[in-house]
């Protein structure tokens, strides 16, 4: 209707404006951008290396990041592992020696480690596959299960890979029940930088 | 009877409107349709999971939340007094909130948690991430909707009130989906979780959430862009900034570990009366605001209306009695009931397409330089053509001056 309205001296100046159209599209489109990405790349601008990277030589090395410190070493089932905490978020890496593939593999953690750690042990039907940043291939699935020394819920993410020399890797991430997706960026983050073999 | 009635035609005022959401000569149209197909088919896709799930909650899921969406959705609609949104355009509001904003809002919260986590720690995430991200991250999505409907469309957000129309509506569709995700995934997805999940989430809840974020939201979209004649830049710029702090505040306070008198699980008992007790606490006072800044909006709206037509009493388009009954919406039904009663329903539809079309007059009466202005003297012929066409109906003339001249109705 105001391009209809002829011009007048004392009319404001917004009326006869001319309408931007691209211009307030591409802030919206900016705004929305930020918006959704731009958390990803302020959180990977934080997850900076604190110091040196741990695991066993030859085997696997992890990066531990920003927060993360190693909580030492130890065996489960006759298998070394060395830990890395933040708060409740725990990162268990452990070498296990001598495997096959993946997926057997995984079978056997379930059975040989988290079966005997942790009681009402519930794990995720689905098998995922994930690929390292190293290249290498393996396995990833989720679990609960009650730590029957603290008698709490634990819910966790167990990713499993082998060596191109045949040795196998087990990353299992730790937190409370309910809690594991407040650290599980933090853990695939150091698990998807390990150098494996 | 067709032949005594005086020929009635609509003045040409698509210049006044736009009116409807189908533009595609605005980038912005584009841009809409572009992002609710591309995250639509990510919505589509997470349905048939949860349908998949449990056909049975997912149905019911639907089914109740349609029961609470819809009466809030014609509660809101109505709100505006005097001009009612383009359906065209509501439903795109909320199609955004529903589709666009949640999916985009999964993203966004995804990533700022991460950030939160990083800097906070996993114990501090775990306490205070979703009242650090949500409201930044939902309030922003849901709003750029309302800026998006605003570009389609500019001459239709004229008024804060209309802010709010777009604003409640983007925020009710975003309320339904997440209130799905919520009853499929939080609490189980079976018949008895989804109904758990529905008293705690939308009869506890619903009054106090997104529809009141993003309604704020959206006033202040409508401060923005419709106040350039009456406020400098820098003020509507600070109202706007007031209003959609508020709304993340709000919002921040109903996510956060503050004022949380939620009793411990499993809830027995007592604890199912003490629940709306614990969201009132947060909700109310936000509740109270938006209420009242409604209250006021469309008080302002009444002003408007009365100031717009005061210099058209008399003339064609309007009368004293005629404006009188037109600023108050239940005067304005009740001359439509008492026309329908005593004309029959099509007196009572053409009634309503005059009252509709005075309205107009008054909008083309503000935005016109003159009172001699050619649109505005069609208008007032228009009008003036309506209440003859209605006073050649048989009942209808004496219908409409008993109840003018009725005075209190």
């Amino acid at each position: 209707m105001i391009d209809a309205v002829p011009d007048r001296p004392d009319e404001a100046a917004w009326l006869h404006a001319r309408e931007r159209r691209w211009l307030p599209v591409l802030a919206v489109f900016a705004v929305i951008l930020f918006t959704t990405v731009g958390g990803y790349v302020a959180a990977s601008l934080l997850a900076t290396p604190a110091g040196p990277p741990v695991g066993f030589s030859g085997v696997v090395s992890v990066q531990p990041i920003a927060g993360w410190e190693t909580a030492g070493p130890g065996t489960t089932e006759g298998h070394p592992y060395i830990s890395l905490t933040r708060g409740i978020g725990t990162l268990v890496v452990v070498d296990w020696g001598p495997a096959t593939d993946a997926e057997s593999l995984s079978v056997d953690v379930v059975e040989g480690v988290l079966g005997a750690e942790f009681e009402q042990l519930s794990v995720s039907d689905e098998l995922d596959t994930v690929t390292l940043a190293d290249g290498t291939n393996g396995t990833r699935f989720r679990f609960v299960g009650v730590d029957p020394r603290s008698g709490g819920s634990i819910e966790g993410e167990v990713t499993v890979v082998v060596s191109p020399s045949g040795q196998g890797v087990v990353f299992i991430g730790l937190a409370p029940e309910g809690q594991l997706a407040f650290v599980d960026g933090d853990l695939r983050t150091m698990i998807d930088r390990a150098q494996v073999g | 009877m067709a032949t005594m009635t005086p020929s009635v035609r609509r003045p040409p005022n698509r210049s006044l409107h736009r009116g409807r959401f189908f533009q595609p000569r605005q980038p912005a149209f584009w841009f809409y349709v572009v992002l609710v197909v591309l995250t639509g088919l990510v919505s589509v896709v997470e349905q048939n999971i949860y349908r998949g799930m449990s056909p049975g909650g997912w149905a019911l899921s639907w089914l109740l939340l349609a029961l609470y969406g819809l009466p809030v959705l014609v509660i809101v609609y109505s709100l505006d007094l005097y001009e009612r949104e383009p359906i065209s355009l509501v439903a795109a509001a909320f199609i955004w909130g529903a589709v666009a904003a949640t999916t985009l809002s999964a993203v966004g919260n995804g990533g700022w948690g991460l950030t939160v986590a990083r800097l906070g720690g996993p114990e501090f995430a775990a306490r205070w991430t979703a009242a650090l991200t949500a409201p930044f991250v939902e309030e922003t999505l849901k709003g750029c909707g309302v800026v998006l409907i605003y570009l389609i469309a500019r001459d239709e957000i004229d008024d804060v009130m209309d802010g709010f129309v777009y604003g409640a509506v983007c925020g009710l569709g975003f309320a339904i989906v997440e209130d799905v995700f919520y009853f499929m995934s939080v609490f189980g997805g079976q018949p008895a979780g989804v109904l758990q999940g529905f008293f705690l989430r939308v009869i506890a809840s619903g009054l106090y959430s997104h529809v009141l974020y993003t309604g704020l939201v959206g006033m202040a979209v409508g401060v923005v862009v419709s106040r350039r004649a009456t406020e400098p830049l820098r003020r509507r710029l600070a109202i706007a900034a007031g209003l959609c702090a508020l709304a993340v505040f709000g919002h921040f306070l109903w996510n956060s570990p503050l004022l949380d008198l939620f009793p411990a699980e499993p809830w027995t008992g007592s604890d199912w009366l003490m629940i709306p007790i614990a969201t009132a606490v947060k909700g109310m006072p936000l509740l109270v605001f938006v209420a009242l800044a409604v209250f006021l909006a469309r008080r302002r709206e009444r002003r408007w209306l009365q100031d717009a037509l005061s210099g058209e009493v008399g003339l064609d388009g309007i009368s004293a009695a005629e404006l009188d009954v037109l600023g108050s919406p239940s005067k304005r039904r009740a001359a439509r009931r008492a026309m329908r009663t005593r004309a029959g329903s099509k007196a009572g539809s053409l009634l309503h397409r005059l009252q509709r079309e005075q309205v107009n007059l008054a909008m083309v009466a503000s935005r016109v330089p003159t009172a001699q202005d050619p649109a505005l003297v069609r208008q007032r012929a228009y009008c003036r053509s309506l209440r003859d066409a209605l006073g050649a109906m048989p009942g209808a003339a004496s219908a409409s001056s008993d109840f003018l001249e009725r005075g209190d109705h």
